[in-house]
């Protein structure tokens, strides 16, 4: 094989450095706001991969699959099989998009140098399937178009079903794509596997019809129609229920550790700052048992509360005081509830989240930043109440936030 | 006359056109989502701006049809029909578009018009310069390539608003460009005498 001769005459070889330069600057920013996670870094690689590469890949793979359509490949005696051929052909465009790809991945491993984890393999794989897929669609295509329509549509075509999906609704649409926003996920959150499968089944079966298409022609219509219609039936009912983000809340990776006798737990990513945290977050605790007249709870933890478990968190950057507020306020209910007509408790969020913040021990600067000062001294004249009088304020208080027919106390209330 | 406009696929030229008019007036104001270095439009791009890429395409896949050696030779002015072929393209574009616009039914859509002008023009610059075969592939660079720099000056022209009058220049000079590519009217009318 004249190798030289074999890559000059590839369309990878202008495809290449446009999906790079492309895909850096997809990443653009984001690589500068990551969260202290490996996911997040492998979802805006792979998503900027997608974005940037997919629709480059498609029309260098529309120019290929045209390429030896002019050479009359198909039309001779088989000497090699088509998957061989194919390979052959697709090998240089695919080959540029994994070195770009890996090129993001050093970039990104110099960004998250000293958070533990490597990038998520599940992720990656279900990227590179949409790449390789869309490649094929254009290999395919090319078989049927000139290169002067090929290009411009699979370039164009593929670009919109990758980004337009993300600016409409269902919101499942979205998820279908492989694109994934860009972003996910937040420490305490991962990615849906449902939606990695949905992914890779829609992309498997877009590859499959392609190359049946293009080894077959004409005759493997069928495989057009069906294989995705059958793809579609497996990925809907994957996505069909998700909402506009595709992140779940992470119930795995703790490191726990046990601190004057609470257990204290945090993700394993900030091993390192556990006992920092747990120095913090167990005296807070304590005092904010004793203020609300609630039992100690057994555990504090980054992770799934409830159930004698309090929730906190300690990401990085964050100071005593916020780490204090962040466990005081995560004693209130998770959401609002539906009141159709109304609701009359809205008020009491801000006015107890200052309230259990100070009785938790945050220093007041922090409270009134996060709640506002008019609420810090609403929670500051409750405060110089007898305890009792506090308790049932406060207990009014949360029944108000978690019901419709309750309105909320102020301070001047008895 | 007739065998020459099924050579140049007058008929799927005119089908695309259309096709492409009424995918404007539907969905032309949808826009894309595609970060850009001005950071100015967050929005991304109206999709009425890009679908004349592709009939671009079309439209000069049709020019690059039929036998050019042929048509060197020929007797009739083969180079003027080519001419004429883009102009009348371009023109029912640019009036439909006008109509749309003026009317207010879709605010890009002299927009549109004005990019199916460029577009053509430099794929037909793209073609000559470069090889016929890969002749979209200039203007799809630059439309990407300006859509991902932002801003709003006169080489910006495929994502300017339809009242940018100094982009409608550009893509009115970006298609002269591509019909000084073509055969030659003029020589070919003096090439009977």
């Amino acid at each position: 094989m004249p190798i030289q001769r074999w890559l000059r005459g590839s369309a990878g070889r202008y495809a290449f450095p446009l999906m790079t330069v492309f895909m850096f600057y997809v990443l653009g920013d984001g690589m500068e706001v990551l969260e202290d996670n490996w996911l997040s870094a492998t979802v805006l690689i792979s998503s900027a991969g997608v974005l940037a590469i997919g629709p480059a890949c498609a029309a260098a793979g529309a120019w290929e699959g045209a390429r030896l359509a002019r050479g009359g490949v198909g039309a001779g005696a088989e000497v090699r099989r088509p998957v061989a051929i194919l390979g052959w052909s697709l090998l240089p465009v695919l080959g540029g998009a994994a070195v770009s790809l890996l090129a993001a991945l050093v970039l990104g491993a110099f960004v998250m140098a000293g958070v533990p984890g490597f990038p998520d393999p599940l992720v990656l794989a279900a990227g590179m399937i949409v790449i390789v897929a869309w490649t094929l669609a254009g290999f395919s295509a090319g078989r049927f178009l000139h290169p002067v329509i090929g290009v411009p549509l699979l370039l164009v075509g593929t670009w919109l079903w990758l980004a337009y999906p993300v600016a409409i609704e269902p919101f499942w649409l979205r998820h279908l794509t492989g694109n994934n926003l860009g972003f996910c996920c937040e420490t305490d959150s991962v990615f849906p596997g449902h939606a990695l499968l949905a992914q890779a089944a829609l992309a498997i079966a877009l590859a499959v019809a392609a190359f049946l298409m293009w080894a077959r022609g004409r005759t493997a219509w069928w495989a057009v129609v069906c294989v995705p219609v059958v793809a579609a039936g497996v990925a809907f009912p994957l996505v069909r229920d998700m909402g506009p983000e595709a992140q779940i809340p992470r119930t795995d990776g703790l490191v726990c550790a046990p601190w004057e006798g609470t257990e204290v737990c945090v993700w394993r990513e900030r091993e390192s700052r556990l006992a920092d945290a747990a120095r913090v977050a167990v005296p807070a605790a304590r005092r904010l048992s004793a203020g609300a007249k609630v039992p100690m709870p057994g555990r504090v933890t980054e992770g799934p509360a409830g159930g004698g478990a309090w929730g906190f968190s300690a990401p990085p950057g964050a100071d005593g005081g916020e780490i204090v507020f962040g466990l005081a306020t995560n004693l209130l209910p998770a959401a609002p509830p539906a009141c159709p007509g109304g609701w009359p408790g809205a008020g009491a969020y801000e006015p107890v989240s200052a309230w259990l913040a100070l009785t938790a021990g945050a220093p007041r600067a922090v409270v009134s930043r996060r709640a506002g000062e008019e609420n810090v001294r609403i929670a500051e004249a409750v405060l110089i109440r007898p305890p009792a009088g506090q308790v049932r304020w406060l207990r009014d208080n949360l029944a108000a936030l978690s019901r419709c027919d309750v309105p909320w106390r102020e301070v001047t209330s008895p | 006359m007739r065998l020459w406009l099924r050579a140049h696929r007058a008929a799927r030229v005119s089908v695309v056109l259309v096709v492409t008019m009424a995918l404007v007036v539907v969905v032309g104001d949808r826009t894309v989502p595609l970060p850009n270095l001005a950071g100015a439009d967050p929005a991304g791009v109206p999709i009425a701006l890009v679908l004349p890429l592709l009939a671009a395409a079309v439209l000069t896949h049709g020019v690059q049809a039929g036998l050019p050696d042929v048509e060197a030779t020929a007797v009739r002015p083969a180079g003027a029909y080519l001419t004429g072929l883009v102009i009348a393209t371009c023109a029912v574009s640019a009036s439909a578009a006008l109509g749309l616009t003026v009317a207010g039914v879709e605010s890009h859509g002299f927009a549109a018009a004005r990019n199916l002008a460029g577009f053509t023009g430099l794929a037909l610059l793209g073609g000559a310069v470069w090889r016929h075969d890969a002749a979209s592939v200039l203007p799809s660079a630059y439309l990407f390539a300006v859509a991902l720099a932002g801003g709003d000056s006169w080489w910006a022209w495929p994502v300017d608003p339809s009242s940018a009058v100094s982009s409608l220049a550009a893509a009115l000079t970006a298609l002269a460009a591509g019909l000084a590519t073509l055969p030659s009217p003029v020589r070919s009318r003096l090439s009977r005498r």
